[in-house]
């Protein structure tokens, strides 16, 4: 009975999520004609001169009493961290930029305020269309938001285009170079060191191992580079808008590295071993002294918690079609070290009872821990059903 | 050997299923204001 139940309440998970997906992936209309009158003041009238449905592209002119064009507005996306933003963009009849604003995105709050206090949007006021704005070179990104202001250059780009093809000088959208470094080549020392510890028969004997990858992990995927893996970087598949392969390439290492290990060597090489919120929580333990314990049945049960918080988390984001609302993971605050004040209330509660309780977000909460405990135990019953196929096919060959 | 010994003490459950409630409910919230904001 007991485990007819779980099944039950799986499928109807599972169905809840299929419907909330279907609901989100449902077109809302976005009022675009809302966002004109504030990127180019002044115009009496809009006129659509350009749409573009596949990259969901626009380019207004702006009139004014006469009929004479004014400027011009371009509606256009790029990919950010949790998927698509939409930038809107105001011009003048020469195709200078004179306004820019953010009315959709798909980002955390922290990433996005840390661009409107480093003043990025600015740099671009009063540039001409004919100029590179090339993020890196003209234009600087800012400083840990790095993949929401790629996000945006990729928008402006678009939006570039648009208009220096409408004033008869294209300027085509450059190429994107994969970025490929420093920080991804310490994401695959890190994964491969975890497997060596875990795999090496004489390194599993040594206890340490474990404590060198949290240590790199806190260093490289925490304090450098403020990128831990979270429930975004999966929600945003099931929302249909991937991480910009060239520019985000990092986190589809960190994706597909982690869950492909799992599925090589059926272990969880991430969790308890790299997670740099895994190494804070060890510190305040060893802090804390620790050593409160539930007993077994109810350590199972409340295990159990983390599925919860995960279908409601993914439900949300799913009707929503907006990864960020159910972006709450305390290391976001600690490693930008920005946040509303909930999620400080969040973080300081998370690591106060984890100086008492052994790995307690990760035991009891962790959404991330959840999503790869469900790949684990689909990659166990996969293997199962496999060794109960097998003998059968090998009798039948015989 | 000695059974006490290799004995596991485990603490009233309570002491963690308030923790366990207390941040669920501070998640809550803060998804909550994710959907204001």
């Amino acid at each position: 009975m007991k485990k007819h139940l779980s099944k039950i309440i799986i499928i109807l998970a599972l169905i809840s999520l299929v419907g909330a997906s279907l609901y989100g992936h449902t077109p809302k209309g976005a009022d675009v004609e809302s966002y004109l009158p504030e990127a180019l003041p002044g115009a009496s009238s809009y006129e659509l001169l350009v749409f573009e449905s596949a990259a969901n592209n626009y380019l207004y002119a702006g009139k004014d009493n006469t009929g004479g064009i004014l400027g011009y507005v371009t509606v256009t996306e790029g990919i950010g961290y949790g998927g698509a933003m939409t930038v809107v963009t105001g011009w003048t009849d020469d195709g200078t930029i004179k306004s820019m604003t953010l009315p959709l995105h798909r980002d955390d709050a922290p990433w996005i305020e840390k661009l409107y206090t480093q003043n990025f949007f600015e740099q671009y006021l009063d540039i001409k269309y004919d100029q590179p704005l090339v993020l890196g070179d003209d234009i600087d990104a800012a400083s840990g938001a790095t993949v929401s202001s790629n996000g945006i250059s990729m928008a402006v780009h678009q939006a570039r285009q648009l208009v220096s093809e409408h004033l008869g000088d294209p300027y085509p959208v450059p190429q994107e170079k994969i970025h490929f470094g420093l920080g991804e080549i310490l994401l695959i020392i890190g994964l491969l060191s975890v497997v060596l510890a875990r795999t090496v028969p004489a390194l599993k004997r040594f206890k340490w191992s474990r404590y060198i990858t949290l240590a790199f992990g806190l260093g490289v995927l925490g304090m450098w580079l403020s990128k831990s893996l979270s429930l975004t970087n999966f929600t945003t598949w099931f929302i249909s808008s991937p991480p910009h392969f060239a520019t985000q390439i990092f986190l589809y290492i960190m994706v597909f590295g982690v869950i492909g290990l799992i599925v090589i060597f059926g272990k969880n090489m991430y969790c308890y071993w790299l997670c740099p919120f895994s190494a804070v929580q060890e510190v305040t333990y060893k802090l804390g002294r620790g050593g409160i314990k539930p007993q077994p049945g109810c350590y199972k049960k409340l295990r159990r918690t983390r599925y919860v918080i995960l279908w409601a988390a993914l439900l949300l984001a799913l009707a929503m079609a907006n990864p960020s609302v159910a972006s709450f993971e305390p290391w976001g605050t600690l490693f930008s070290m920005a946040g509303t004040p909930i999620r400080w209330l969040l973080l300081f509660f998370a690591l106060a009872f984890s100086a008492f309780i052994y790995q307690f977000w990760c035991q009891y909460i962790c959404p991330v821990g959840a999503v790869l405990d469900i790949v684990l135990k689909v990659r166990r019953e996969i293997k199962k059903l496999w060794t109960r196929i097998k003998p059968r096919r090998s009798t039948a060959q015989i | 050997m000695d059974k006490n010994k290799t004995k596991k003490v485990y603490s009233p459950n309570l002491m963690v299923i308030i923790p366990v409630v207390i941040i669920s409910a501070l998640v809550i919230a803060t998804v909550a204001l994710n959907i204001t904001a």
